[in-house]
């Protein structure tokens, strides 16, 4: 094998302890089972949408009619149910890919209906990635039951974690082609993203909402929007440097957060995976925020 | 004790192989779908005016008011209201999506229109009026 793939090999199957596919876990888990119930009046209600907008997409192509409403519902309490066993590690190896499968299906139905949102395709993939892992080794009420499972530091615990940073990494190399082969060089101008800012207004106020007070701020200083037109693009073909690590990863996550931040701010449409940075949680070594818990837990009991 | 990288199996780096393919693979084939996407977010060319579909109230003296987002689609999502709108004006169906729209409207309004508004962004932008054209698809009267 040559040095490059070699390299890249040894990247991928660098070992690591149980808790960092663990905490990730946890983390996706948590917000999957947060956001369904938070969006809950949305999932329920595709229950009483029009069939004749029913445009079934991904993994429900074959589906000719929308699901019965019953159906629909016993799906998003499933998913309430199983998102909590998911994030607790509760029966994982039924629970994992169950929320898994059934989470995918929910979000894919409610994409179904001429419209799809990108809110949700990452979470979907990270889920999925973690659903079908040995991530209930350990912080799991599995590891409780049955003590001693987890090994001290493996493969199996690191490279789910890492396919899903280069999952993470894809998703916004992949926004950032778009842009160019759909917007040409011309995109980073900076007046094809005026305009989606000053539409996103437009459309707000049209349709009963309220435009964001910044917009019309950001809109009125011609000079800004080049700069952030530029910066956008160069983070998101940049994205792949995350998975060098350090100051690399660090800093990209810095701005692609920023950059997430800005368009809530502007356009009040917000991506809360990333915004609450669950999305970048994969590029860092999560078994670290559980040392650390650990380690102010002892120095406070022995303070006590 | 645990592994070490050298031990990362052919068949990992098979499964690695087919994941990122499969994550790569829209931008391939040039097909937007659900959850494997091209991410085409905020990608489109927009020009300084644009046509937007939505739903007004009218009230007994004529005059028109914006409704809101819970009102027009139940929701709170606008991408999802501007669908709905739109998908109900391309099918024919503005007359039943009016009719639904008008049950929940609010006080003071005793009719409601699906329309479609041409606007120009630039001057919404400066604060100024912005709307060009209006085009009625259906009206239909608020019963209480």
């Amino acid at each position: 094998m040559s040095t490059p793939w070699r390299r890249v090999g040894e990247w991928l199957g660098e070992p690591a302890p149980a808790e960092r596919v663990a905490v990730l876990r946890i983390l996706t888990g948590l917000f999957a089972t947060v956001y369904l119930a938070v969006r809950l009046p949305v999932f329920t209600g595709l229950a009483d949408r029009s069939r004749a907008t029913f445009e079934p997409v991904g993994v429900l192509w074959w589906v000719d009619a929308p699901l019965p409403d019953a159906v629909v519902v016993a799906l998003v309490v499933a998913a309430l149910v199983l998102g909590a066993a998911f994030t607790a590690g509760a029966l994982f190896r039924a629970t994992g890919p169950a929320f898994a499968l059934v989470l995918l299906v929910l979000t894919t139905y409610r994409s179904s209906w001429g419209q799809l949102l990108w809110f949700e395709n990452l979470l979907v993939l990270h889920v999925m990635l973690v659903g079908f892992s040995r991530s209930a080794d350990t912080l799991s009420v599995d590891q409780r039951r049955r003590p001693g499972e987890a090994a001290p530091s493996a493969t199996a615990y690191a490279w789910p974690v890492r396919i899903a940073a280069i999952v993470t990494v894809i998703t916004y190399l992949l926004a950032g082609i778009a842009k160019l082969r759909i917007g040409g060089l011309d995109w980073m101008s900076g007046d094809t993203l005026r305009n989606h800012v000053a539409y996103s207004a437009t459309r707000l106020e049209v349709l009963g909402g309220t435009p964001s007070p910044f917009a019309r701020a950001f809109l009125g200083q011609r000079s800004l929007s080049t700069p952030v037109a530029v910066a956008t693009i160069v983070m998101e073909i940049g994205a792949p440097i995350a998975l060098l690590g350090g100051r690399w990863r660090t800093g990209w996550v810095v701005s692609a957060w920023l950059f997430h931040v800005g368009i809530a701010t502007l356009m009040l449409v917000v991506f809360p995976y990333p915004l609450l940075l669950v999305a970048f949680a994969p590029l860092f070594p999560l078994e670290r925020l559980v040392h650390s818990v650990t380690a102010r837990r002892k120095s406070a009991s022995s303070a006590a | 004790m645990g592994e070490r990288g050298a031990s990362f199996g052919w068949h990992k780096g098979i499964a690695t192989a087919v994941i990122v393919g499969t994550v790569v693979s829209p931008a391939l084939r040039d097909h937007d779908s659900f959850p494997l996407s091209t991410y085409p977010v905020y990608a489109s060319a927009r020009g300084s005016t644009v046509t937007l579909s939505t739903a007004i109230g009218v009230d007994a003296s004529g005059g028109t008011r914006r409704l809101s987002l819970a009102i027009i689609a139940r929701t709170d999502d606008p991408l999802i209201a501007e669908s709905l709108v739109d998908d109900a004006i391309a099918a024919g169906r503005s007359d039943a999506l009016c009719a639904e729209i008008a049950t929940r409207a609010p006080d003071g309004v005793v009719a409601i229109d699906v329309v479609a508004e041409r606007h120009d962004v630039d001057a919404h932008a400066r604060g100024n009026e912005s709307l060009l054209e209006r085009t009625t698809h259906a009206r239909c009267e608020v019963r209480r």
